[in-house]
């Protein structure tokens, strides 16, 4: 008796499993656990914080959480550090990001050719944006100091005004975004350089025929070709200048006053230091909604097809 | 006139020569002072004028290495534990590989999906769209939420409470990667296997797996970076013991003065593994990079 139920159980149970694991159905299983995964830990926590904006809650004063309505949002259209923080993040940004763009496409240009080592200099020159951003920032910290710093010892040694950098509010931004710009040129110039090698040979030889100068192939040539490419470096990195964090973090904190303080670091301050968790919720939603805007904005300004398919 | 034009050509080149070197000169230099500064005695690592050279400036030692206690020497007390150091390495390492598991094999599964299958309900583009943009919300949105969430569920301070964030971040870009990787692998071959009797499964695992091999490579490289350098989730979701390295290292000087030395050798123990992994992996490196940023 038993075993012929336990038959008739496993067969109906197989005939089940069959059922749900059908091939038909198999396109499922491979996507949706991403998708289940990304829905449960990505947007909920999302949908969660979106709500949290509108609370009062302040654990450091142990006050009992409140429906604080849009009073988060209008506290922030008057907080003035607020906005400098944003300010900082976008200069951060746009000048870094710029400027990565600029000295990647360069260093590209200059090892877009048969030249001996040309592994070796890719190497090294790959190696600050792997490095811990940590570290990086310990690093620059130690070559920016103002008495007993390498950078102030060798720009004296050269006759050069020497650098206030870290020590100061008026240098201190411009320092971090130096430092920026060290770790991750390379990442626009492994692009750049992969783009300009996968560029067609022909329209370059038959320029050459005709007569055009290196310049003038550069800039009707391989500019207009090589332009989508930027596109997407700079959509790239911009999306992840924003969220700039770890190694100002580490070189300044912040400082001095709040001069190289940026979005991501005044929410963490206010939610996880400050124990203000609906103030902070709203200041990163804010931060959430502007780089969206600057995502959308630069995919519709930048020529580019961002390949989604 | 000949011989002009290949003089002209050589001194071309001797000119980027030069140029390129000194670029990589200053590239590399911030990560060679971390060095000489990881091996100097105190009295040499702070003082006016730097000492760049070892051996003809100032003479190399290991006291830093006993300093943090990673070389035991009983006439020498050190001032940090290195108890703690190896814990959160252990910690890290820990989380990077779970994390790194995780994500590499959701994401491959998924991957292969998009790019294998039509979904005509939801539509490839978007479910491609709504993966990729996991990674590029500021991490600060989740970050609250999860601090809240993870204290609820005794997930604060857990390595799989930190995997589990870190797999988020991970996820997208795995998918993004691999995606393209499986497109340039030919159908025909799965389609043969499946006229054998292959499941879609079986096909995936036996025939397009190990094809996709570098891709995979790559891909867990980067994963296993990125988890190791992470710092605004540890620092949040970990302090004690879960902590990961990079959040003991960027605690170490708020407050007190900076022991330069010490922190050289620790900030050594965070990068030196992951230049040796970029080195290992450079070839396959570059080819995810470019892969997930060219298409």
């Amino acid at each position: 008796m038993s075993t012929s139920a336990l038959q008739i159980r496993g067969a109906s149970f197989s005939a089940w499993l069959g059922r749900v694991f059908s091939e038909r159905r198999a396109k499922y299983y491979f996507v949706v656990p991403t998708l289940l995964y990304l829905l449960l830990i990505g947007i909920f926590p999302l949908i969660f914080s979106f709500g949290l904006s509108f609370l009062n809650w302040d654990v450091a004063a142990q006050r009992p959480m409140s429906f604080a309505a849009l009073a988060n949002y209008a506290e922030l259209m008057g907080d003035d550090r607020f906005w400098r923080t944003l300010l900082n993040t976008m200069i951060f940004a746009v000048v870094a990001v710029t400027l990565e763009i600029v000295f990647g496409f360069g260093l590209a240009l200059l090892l877009n050719r048969e030249i001996r080592g040309q592994t070796v200099f890719r190497v090294l020159l790959v190696l600050p944006m792997m490095a811990t951003p940590v570290a990086v920032g310990y690093i620059w910290r130690m070559l920016y100091h103002v008495t007993n710093g390498p950078i102030n010892h060798i720009l004296r040694v050269l006759h050069l005004p020497m650098g206030t950098w870290l020590s100061d509010g008026s240098t201190s931004l411009m320092s971090v975004i130096i430092t920026d710009i060290w770790q991750w040129t390379p990442f626009a110039f492994i692009i750049l350089l992969a783009g300009l090698q996968s560029l067609p040979r022909e329209p370059f030889e038959a320029a050459k025929v005709d007569g055009a100068s290196s310049l003038q192939s550069l800039y009707y040539l391989t500019l207009p070709m090589i332009r989508p490419i930027l596109s997407i470096v700079f959509l790239l990195r911009m999306v992840e200048a924003i969220k700039i964090f770890d190694i100002i973090y580490v070189m300044t904190a912040g400082g001095p006053g709040i001069s190289t303080e940026t979005s991501t670091m005044y929410a963490k301050l206010v939610s996880l230091t400050q124990f203000r968790l609906g103030y902070g919720a709203a200041i990163a939603y804010v931060l959430l909604i502007l780089s969206i805007i600057v995502f959308i904005i630069l995919t519709r300004v930048l020529p580019t097809e961002v390949e989604m398919e | 006139m000949l011989a002009s034009t290949r003089t002209r050509r050589r001194l071309g080149n001797v000119l980027i020569y030069i140029v390129l070197i000194s670029i990589t000169v200053v590239m590399v230099f911030p990560i060679y002072w971390t060095f000489v500064t990881a091996f100097k005695f105190p009295r040499d690592a702070f003082t006016y004028p730097p000492k760049y050279l070892p051996y003809v400036q100032f003479e190399p030692t290991l006291f830093a290495w006993r300093d943090v206690g990673l070389i035991e020497d009983p006439t020498q007390r050190g001032t940090h534990d290195p108890t703690t150091i190896l814990n959160t390495l252990r910690n890290s390492v820990i989380i990077a590989i779970g994390s790194t598991v995780v994500s590499v094999t959701l994401g491959s599964l998924a991957a292969y999906g998009l790019a294998r299958f039509e979904f005509r309900r939801w539509g490839n583009r978007d479910i491609a769209f709504f993966i990729l943009s996991q990674r590029m919300l500021p991490p600060i949105v989740l970050v609250i939420p999860y601090f809240i969430l993870y204290s609820r569920l005794h997930l604060i301070d857990t390595w799989h409470g930190l995997i589990i964030a870190h797999t988020v971040a991970n996820l997208p870009f795995v998918v993004w990667i691999m995606r393209g990787f499986f497109r340039g692998i030919p159908r025909e071959l799965e389609e043969s296997a499946r006229i054998d009797g292959c499941s879609h499964f079986q096909a995936f695992r036996r025939i397009v797996l190990p094809l996709s091999l570098p891709g995979i490579a790559a891909t867990s490289a980067f994963c296993t970076i990125f988890s190791w350098n992470e710092l605004l989730f540890a620092i949040t979701l970990t302090f004690r013991g879960a902590r990961t390295f990079p959040t003991l290292v960027a605690g170490l000087t708020h407050g007190s003065a900076a022991l330069w030395w010490d922190i050289s050798a620790m900030l050594l123990l965070a990068i030196v593994p992951v230049f040796v992994f970029t080195i290992l992996f450079q070839r396959y490196i570059v080819a995810g990079l470019t892969l997930g940023a060219l298409k």
